[in-house]
């Protein structure tokens, strides 16, 4: 064990402790009021996040299945605040529910899985790191055991994911007969424009390109996010898809440098199609759920369009992008998830007039879906901006402005939302919902980030310097 | 620093009346901001010293986009229109009602950032931030106030101008990666050598967002219904100074980028705005709604500036910029008898009214002297403006200048019957217990009438500005 194990495992770790912390208080015979627990569990997550930006280093780990480096620790630092905002937004449907610390465990089992992912250097840590993150998030997205829907979600879920969990092992077993090793490096160097070997890499990439729902293996996404409660479908669309697409990226950069003729043609199809696809199916749906489901695989298509790019400049703007995403996709989740958990409507019409009785909220969803949609002066624009720019060195100028003008579309249905909110109804129109303490922190946190990472573009600096 | 501070003020102001809670303190703190942009600009054209006039910055230093303006003689003409009128604009409603008074002085005084900083920006990327800015807040003024179809007129004005502003958006990233160094400054893009077929294709895409913005045959579809459809307060806004915009980005990014497009297309541009002269007018001979008949009148005048740009003379470019200022002066003034008429009688129905100026002496008078000046009679300021615009475009083609021409007939017919429906001919019941109109309005259209006659009988200080 070399003596800097402690500094750089650290944020795994800590996941691991407040892991363990929560299963100790499960043990004990006297359970702690419901509020001191989230209390104290919100505190140790914030200590996780603080954490993540003190005493870094670069090193390997483990026979160097494991890296880490101030980039891989920056993009852990941003699920680590992904998963407080949740945890922070999901308080009011936990006080009811009575499995809060295993609500957690999962949550942050699977956190675990995708920073190990994150960090893997070696096709096995990659692959152990992606199940981790997987599967405790099937068991949470049925944790709403009296609901039906929840049941059919989840078990989507679990059969996608280990259907393409195959294929990826399939992938990864070529690999390894095509070059007789695991780890990324030396794949890199072995690794040639032939026939096997593009087999190889593309059922591996098929796996990984499940994990973010890009076309044409979006399918279960819309089922599966409608079925979950709210807090795991935030955390389906945040962190497991920033978590996948970290690990696109660095599966892209270090370990498939020499197909890149290959995947750069496949990454601008399946982008395009991602985003088409995607705004397409956006524009139908009446579940507000469904409607971020389809619109998180359209995003997904932009960061793919920027990741054919293959440029430290390309990385840099799909995570701080990821990061933008974050917070308005939180935004407008920490707004449904209240109103799902006060009143249990989800659909797009129900939040005809809600302006009237919630103006806070109103805003916040609006101003969220602004960022979603990309419109300046939100962070959401500088996003988009910098995924086109860095996008427009590798592809033509027509497939970015087609890309382009899916902006439009896109505007449409998050603009037919914000319509709804805003139109004046006096009969029917949403009672007042309380907001609670850790609702609004989260909230105005998601909108402050909004608000200033995009004009203040330091973040984006800052990424750039990590690489 | 000066246009710095021309787009801090109205920010500022605007972000702290959100927290203004008495509606009198709101009105009276929106005065006030204009009061000080109107002094600031003043004093910028005649009084401060030219090197104030600039100001550069870094801003996303990345991507090589620096937070640059200049006040030149085009910018500073229409800063002086734009923060002149938000000063009439708000003395002119500062008796009307509105309900949550403090988000819609807030939002205006932002749209007036907006407009400050497309007026003033010297950056590609910085305008197209402004140019959406002020859209933003217009979504949401014409969303909250006004007609019972609002939500769904806005819908599509904003759909309508942001798809415009994405394929803009194209443009400049395409342009910015034709840049020898990749910058987004306004000089290195005049700088540019692009052949032909570049300038054909780039042409459109920026021309379509801004024909989209003035609105012009045949993008001018959303304008009607949201003038129509919105408080008179932001229509006034919206007309008087956020059509200019249109026209202004012409002159400043099309003629002078692509000037080889511009030379090829320029039939192609004279006649859709011909077209679009003689059918806006016919359309407003026949409107029964005053606020409609000001909106296509106003898209007739539009359409003739525009012409004029592209008959591609001096004379003509001289009648345009004039006309710029003259014509946000003239709506401006429209819209407020509107309005008045319409806090008075109740209806905006020509059919319904009559007799009007037996009750309300003085509000005839100025819409009498309105009324000429929107005819562009000599005297009134207009016509200065419309005889350079029309004596360009007969040096470019004789028979389209007859055509064009016809606008002062057509306007003269639908203008005057609309005066006289309104103001004479006997009182019917609505108008019976009409009262003239209060002090507030009358400051701001004696103020507007000053401007127009001064300026034309003497006009020689416009053109001494725009030199």
């Amino acid at each position: 064990m070399p003596e800097n194990f402690f500094i750089l495992f650290k944020q795994e770790l800590w996941l691991v402790a407040i892991i363990f912390f929560l299963l100790i208080i499960k043990l004990k015979t006297k359970q702690p009021a419901v509020t001191t627990l989230l209390n104290r569990i919100n505190v140790l997550l914030l200590l996780n996040l603080i954490s993540g930006f003190f005493f870094n280093e670069e090193g390997r780990l483990f026979g160097k299945m494991f890296v880490t480096n101030h980039l891989y620790v920056f993009e852990k630092n941003i699920l680590n605040l992904a998963a407080l905002l949740i945890s922070l937004q999901s308080t009011k449907w936990l006080e009811n529910h009575k499995h809060i610390i295993e609500f957690y465990v999962l949550l942050l089992s699977s956190l675990l899985g995708m920073f190990l992912m994150i960090s893997a250097a070696n096709l096995l840590m990659l692959y152990v790191g992606l199940e981790l993150s997987t599967i405790p998030l099937a068991a949470a997205a049925n944790f709403d055991l009296h609901k039906k829907i929840s049941g059919e979600g989840a078990m989507k879920l679990i059969i996608s994911s280990a259907f393409s969990s195959t294929i990826l092992l399939l992938g990864i077993s070529f690999l390894y007969g095509c070059t007789g090793t695991l780890d990324f490096s030396v794949i890199n160097n072995l690794l040639q424009q032939q026939p096997l070997h593009i087999a190889a890499f593309l059922l591996f990439f098929v796996g990984l390109l499940f994990k973010v729902s890009a076309v044409p293996f979006h399918l279960w996404t819309a089922d599966v996010y409608e079925g979950s409660p709210v807090a795991i479908t935030s955390f389906l669309s945040v962190a497991s898809k920033a978590a996948a697409m970290f690990a696109i990226l660095n599966v892209l950069n270090k370990m498939v440098q020499p197909l890149f003729i290959t995947w750069h043609t496949v990454l601008i199809w399946v982008a395009l199609a991602t985003i088409i696809i995607g705004n397409l199916f956006a524009i139908r749906q009446q579940n507000l759920k469904r409607l971020l489901a389809f619109s998180s695989v359209s995003q997904v298509g932009f960061m793919l369009l920027a990741a054919s790019a293959n440029s430290a400049v390309s990385n840099a703007s799909i995570i701080y992008f990821i990061l933008i995403y974050v917070f308005s996709n939180l935004a407008v989740f920490g707004v449904i998830s209240l109103v799902s958990a006060a009143l249990q409507k989800e659909t797009i019409t129900e939040y005809q007039s809600f302006y009237t009785n919630n103006k806070f909220l109103s805003w916040c969803l609006c101003i969220g879906f602004f960022s979603l949609a990309g419109v300046p002066p939100t962070a959401g624009f500088f996003g988009k901006l910098f995924l086109l720019m860095s996008a427009a060195q590798g592809i033509t100028f027509v497939i970015l402005t087609i890309a382009a003008l899916n902006m439009v579309i896109s505007m449409y249905y998050y603009l037919r939302v914000v319509k709804t909110v805003f139109a004046k109804n006096e009969n029917i129109g949403m009672e007042k919902i309380a907001i609670p303490v850790y609702n609004k922190i989260a909230l105005l946190i998601c909108v402050i980030g909004i608000l200033l990472t995009g004009v203040l573009s330091g973040a984006y600096s800052y990424i750039i310097s990590l690489q | 620093m000066v246009p710095v501070w021309l787009i801090l003020i109205p920010l500022l102001t605007g972000l702290v009346s959100f927290g203004l809670q008495n509606a009198k303190a709101v009105k009276a703190w929106a005065l006030f901001s204009t009061i000080i942009s109107t002094t600031l600009i003043i004093a910028g054209i005649y009084f401060l010293n030219p090197s104030s006039l600039q100001f550069n910055a870094t801003w996303l230093k990345l991507l090589g986009s620096n937070f640059s303006f200049k006040l030149d003689g085009m910018s500073k003409m229409l800063c002086l229109l734009t923060a002149a009128s938000f000063l009439i604009i708000f003395i002119a409603i500062n008796k009307n009602e509105y309900k949550n008074s403090k988000s819609f002085y807030a939002l205006m005084l932002l749209m007036q950032a907006g407009f400050m900083g497309v007026f003033t920006a010297t950056d590609a990327l910085l305008f197209y931030f402004f140019w959406e800015l002020a859209l933003i807040p217009a979504y949401f003024l014409c969303s909250m106030w006004g007609g019972e179809k609002r939500i769904q007129v806005t819908f599509k004005f904003f759909v309508y101008t942001f798809a415009g502003s994405l394929i803009m958006l194209c443009g400049i990233i395409y342009l910015y990666f034709q840049t020898p160094n990749q910058t987004f400054s306004l000089e290195s893009f005049y700088n540019l050598h692009l052949s032909n077929k570049q300038q054909y294709i780039l042409f459109w895409l920026f021309f379509i967002a801004f024909a989209i913005k003035m609105p012009m045959f045949p993008f001018h579809t959303w304008q009607p219904d949201t003038y129509e459809q919105s408080s008179t307060g932001v229509t006034m806004a919206l007309s008087g100074v956020m059509a200019k915009m249109g026209i202004f980005a012409v002159i400043r990014w099309v003629v002078p980028i692509f000037p080889e497009a511009v030379n090829h297309f320029s039939n192609i541009v004279i006649i859709l705005s011909i077209i679009g002269i003689v059918y806006a007018s016919l359309i407003a001979i026949r409107q029964d709604d005053i606020k409609r008949l000001i909106a296509y009148s106003s898209i007739a005048h539009i359409s003739l500036m525009c012409a004029a740009i592209f008959s591609q003379n001096n004379t003509a470019m001289q009648g345009v910029l004039i006309q710029m200022f003259n014509h946000g002066i003239v709506v401006i003034g429209l819209w407020i008898v509107a309005d008045a008429v319409e806090q008075q009688v109740g209806t905006r129905k020509l059919s319904e009214l009559g007799g009007l100026a037996q009750k309300a002496p003085a509000l005839a008078i100025f819409i009498v002297v309105l009324a000429f000046a929107n005819v562009a009679l000599p005297l009134a300021s207009s016509f200065i403006g419309e005889f350079l615009m029309l004596s360009g475009l007969f040096q470019y083609n004789i028979i389209m200048a007859a055509i064009a021409g016809t606008t002062i007939i057509l306007s003269s017919i639908y203008t005057l019957n609309m005066v006289q429906k309104i103001f004479y001919g006997n009182t019917v019941t609505l108008t019976e217990k009409a009262v003239d109109i209060s002090g507030n309005i009358k400051i701001a259209l004696t103020i507007l009438v000053i401007i127009i006659i001064v300026l034309g009988v003497y006009p020689q200080p416009m053109f001494n500005l725009v030199k």
